[in-house]
């Protein structure tokens, strides 16, 4: 535990160094910020608009500042062969990659609390009277966070460049949110005869469906969130974030250096 | 008592094209036996298999056929890693950090305790004379002075083995001399070390023993004590010998 707590230590320390970390955060917070001059061509929905913009913003930079993380600091390290410095001491396998992507974790968690206390300012400053779904909608911002981050070390560690593990890793976060998609065009392809059912099923359930973790979309609506769905929300993060870990920790166990 | 071991070391490189995969043997059938408290030198061309063989040994490589037993246990074991010192042909860094940091960072993966760490660090930044640099990045460090790094991280642990790989390639005179004493200093300690090594010349200063590699094969194992021929000769006959 101690070596997985030294990783994801120097992995915070290596990123919160790194130049395009601020330019991430900056950029998310001038667009939070921005969000009061868009209200304003709103009338009365300007806390609306707020909510919208900074939630979409934090959600974005903070899947930005994860691949960044993900793909940037483990192919890096791959691809200097610093790692080599590193896998030559006691350190297990498994121990680098849960160390890494703790440390990955950490520094999303820190860019969320950071962007969404700016965001929660500015709605205090509106007037805006604090709905409690703000926390939750931020919570599965952070989830959604920790399976793509999960997915993003997953493909560095079996592609071959940076481009390609970020144009991989964002194809995953697009269609993600479009998986409820393809039971319906499951149903459209019945319908016209092409019996492909078992393919795209597998698919449906082996993307990660961040569409069911959007719970931003509920703020400001009168939905009802029951306990029992986040329970399984929750679970279902962390289930998901979890395989795909371990077999980053098969592929990285086989890798030679 | 034997430092290293090998029996039928094979290492096979396999490149996957597209429609076809290329072999190359990097190492064939090695059987090599180091005592401790010795500095046995890896003398061979280019391409001769010498930086395989301690990539096999710290285990970022896995052989294909045979075992490697360090201090007569079977490796890859993660306890033998703590006994061994490994500085990389090219060392590369998390250029991030500091010189201090980075060396606190790999005391920490050796489990030492806050108040050892401080202790070795400054010893070792100390003893490859950068402790004047301990905070700067090491991204604005010169080539040598990551070189004495690359030292330092071998030394942080004190461990009883060290394997080398090309330790003074890149290094000045002044640099390679610092290089030589301080190889002298850990035989003297009474260190087990294999270092590989293309200069004839600096392995004949400071091995007790040399072997030669050629194409992935062991050509021979020469005692340094009492050889009456120059060794360059000695490796350029055998290399020739092989082709």
């Amino acid at each position: 535990m101690k070596k997985i707590f030294a990783i994801a230590e120097y992995t915070v320390k290596e990123n919160i160094r790194h130049k395009v970390f601020y330019t991430i955060l900056l950029f998310a917070l001038v667009i939070i910020i921005s969000s009061v001059l868009f209200s304003m061509l709103s009338g009365e929905e300007e806390t609306r608009v707020i909510l919208d913009i900074g939630l979409g913003a934090i959600e974005i930079f903070a899947f930005l500042s994860a691949i960044f993380a993900a793909v940037g600091l483990v192919l890096g390290e791959m691809e200097n062969k610093s790692i080599s410095l590193i896998l030559t001491r006691p350190v297990r396998r498994f121990e680098y990659i849960w160390g890494r992507y703790s440390g990955i974790l950490s520094i999303s968690l820190f860019n969320i609390l950071l962007m969404s206390s700016g965001l929660l300012f500015l709605l205090f400053i509106k007037g805006w009277s604090f709905d409690f779904r703000f926390l939750l909608a931020v919570t599965f911002i952070f989830l959604k966070v920790v399976i793509i981050s999960a997915l993003a070390i997953l493909i560095s560690l079996i592609s071959t460049s940076p481009i390609s593990s970020i144009s991989m890793t964002f194809f995953l976060w697009v269609l993600g949110h479009v998986t409820d998609h393809l039971k319906y065009l499951n149903h459209v392809l019945l319908e016209e005869g092409v019996k492909i059912t078992i393919f795209l099923k597998a698919i449906y359930y082996l993307l990660p469906n961040f569409q069911y973790l959007n719970i931003k979309d509920y703020i400001g609506y009168p939905n009802p969130l029951v306990g029992t769905t986040i329970f399984w929300q929750v679970a279902y993060s962390l289930a998901y974030a979890s395989v795909a870990t371990w077999l980053s920790v098969l592929v990285f166990s086989r890798k030679e250096f | 008592m034997v430092a290293i071991r090998t029996e039928n070391l094979t290492k096979i490189y396999i490149r996957k094209h597209l429609f076809s995969s290329k072999k190359t043997n990097a190492l064939e059938n090695l059987n090599l036996e180091i005592e401790d408290r010795k500095v046995f030198g890896l003398l061979g061309l280019n391409g001769s298999g010498k930086t395989t063989l301690l990539k096999l040994l710290v285990g970022l490589l896995f052989p294909t056929k045979g075992s490697v037993y360090i201090f007569e246990q079977k490796f890859p074991h993660l306890s033998l890693l703590s006994r061994i010192g490994y500085l990389p042909e090219f060392p590369c860094f998390l250029m991030y950090l500091t010189a201090s940091e980075i060396l606190h960072f790999y005391g920490k993966l050796y489990g030492l305790s806050t108040k050892e760490r401080e202790k070795k660090v400054e010893e070792t930044l100390d003893l490859v004379d950068l402790k004047e640099n301990r905070n700067d990045r090491l991204a604005d460090f010169s080539k040598g002075m990551l070189e004495r790094i690359g030292m330092a991280q071998v030394l942080l642990h004190d461990p009883e083995l060290l394997l080398l790989d090309e330790p003074t390639s890149g290094l000045d005179p002044l640099g390679i001399k610092k290089m030589r004493q301080t190889i002298l200093r850990l035989k003297e300690e009474g260190k087990t070390i294999l270092l590989s090594s293309h200069f004839v010349t600096e392995v004949e200063r400071v091995c007790d023993q040399v072997g030669i590699l050629h194409k992935g094969k062991l050509k021979r194992i020469i005692k340094m004590r009492g050889l009456k021929v120059s060794l360059e000769d000695l490796f350029t006959e055998t290399v020739s010998e092989a082709v």
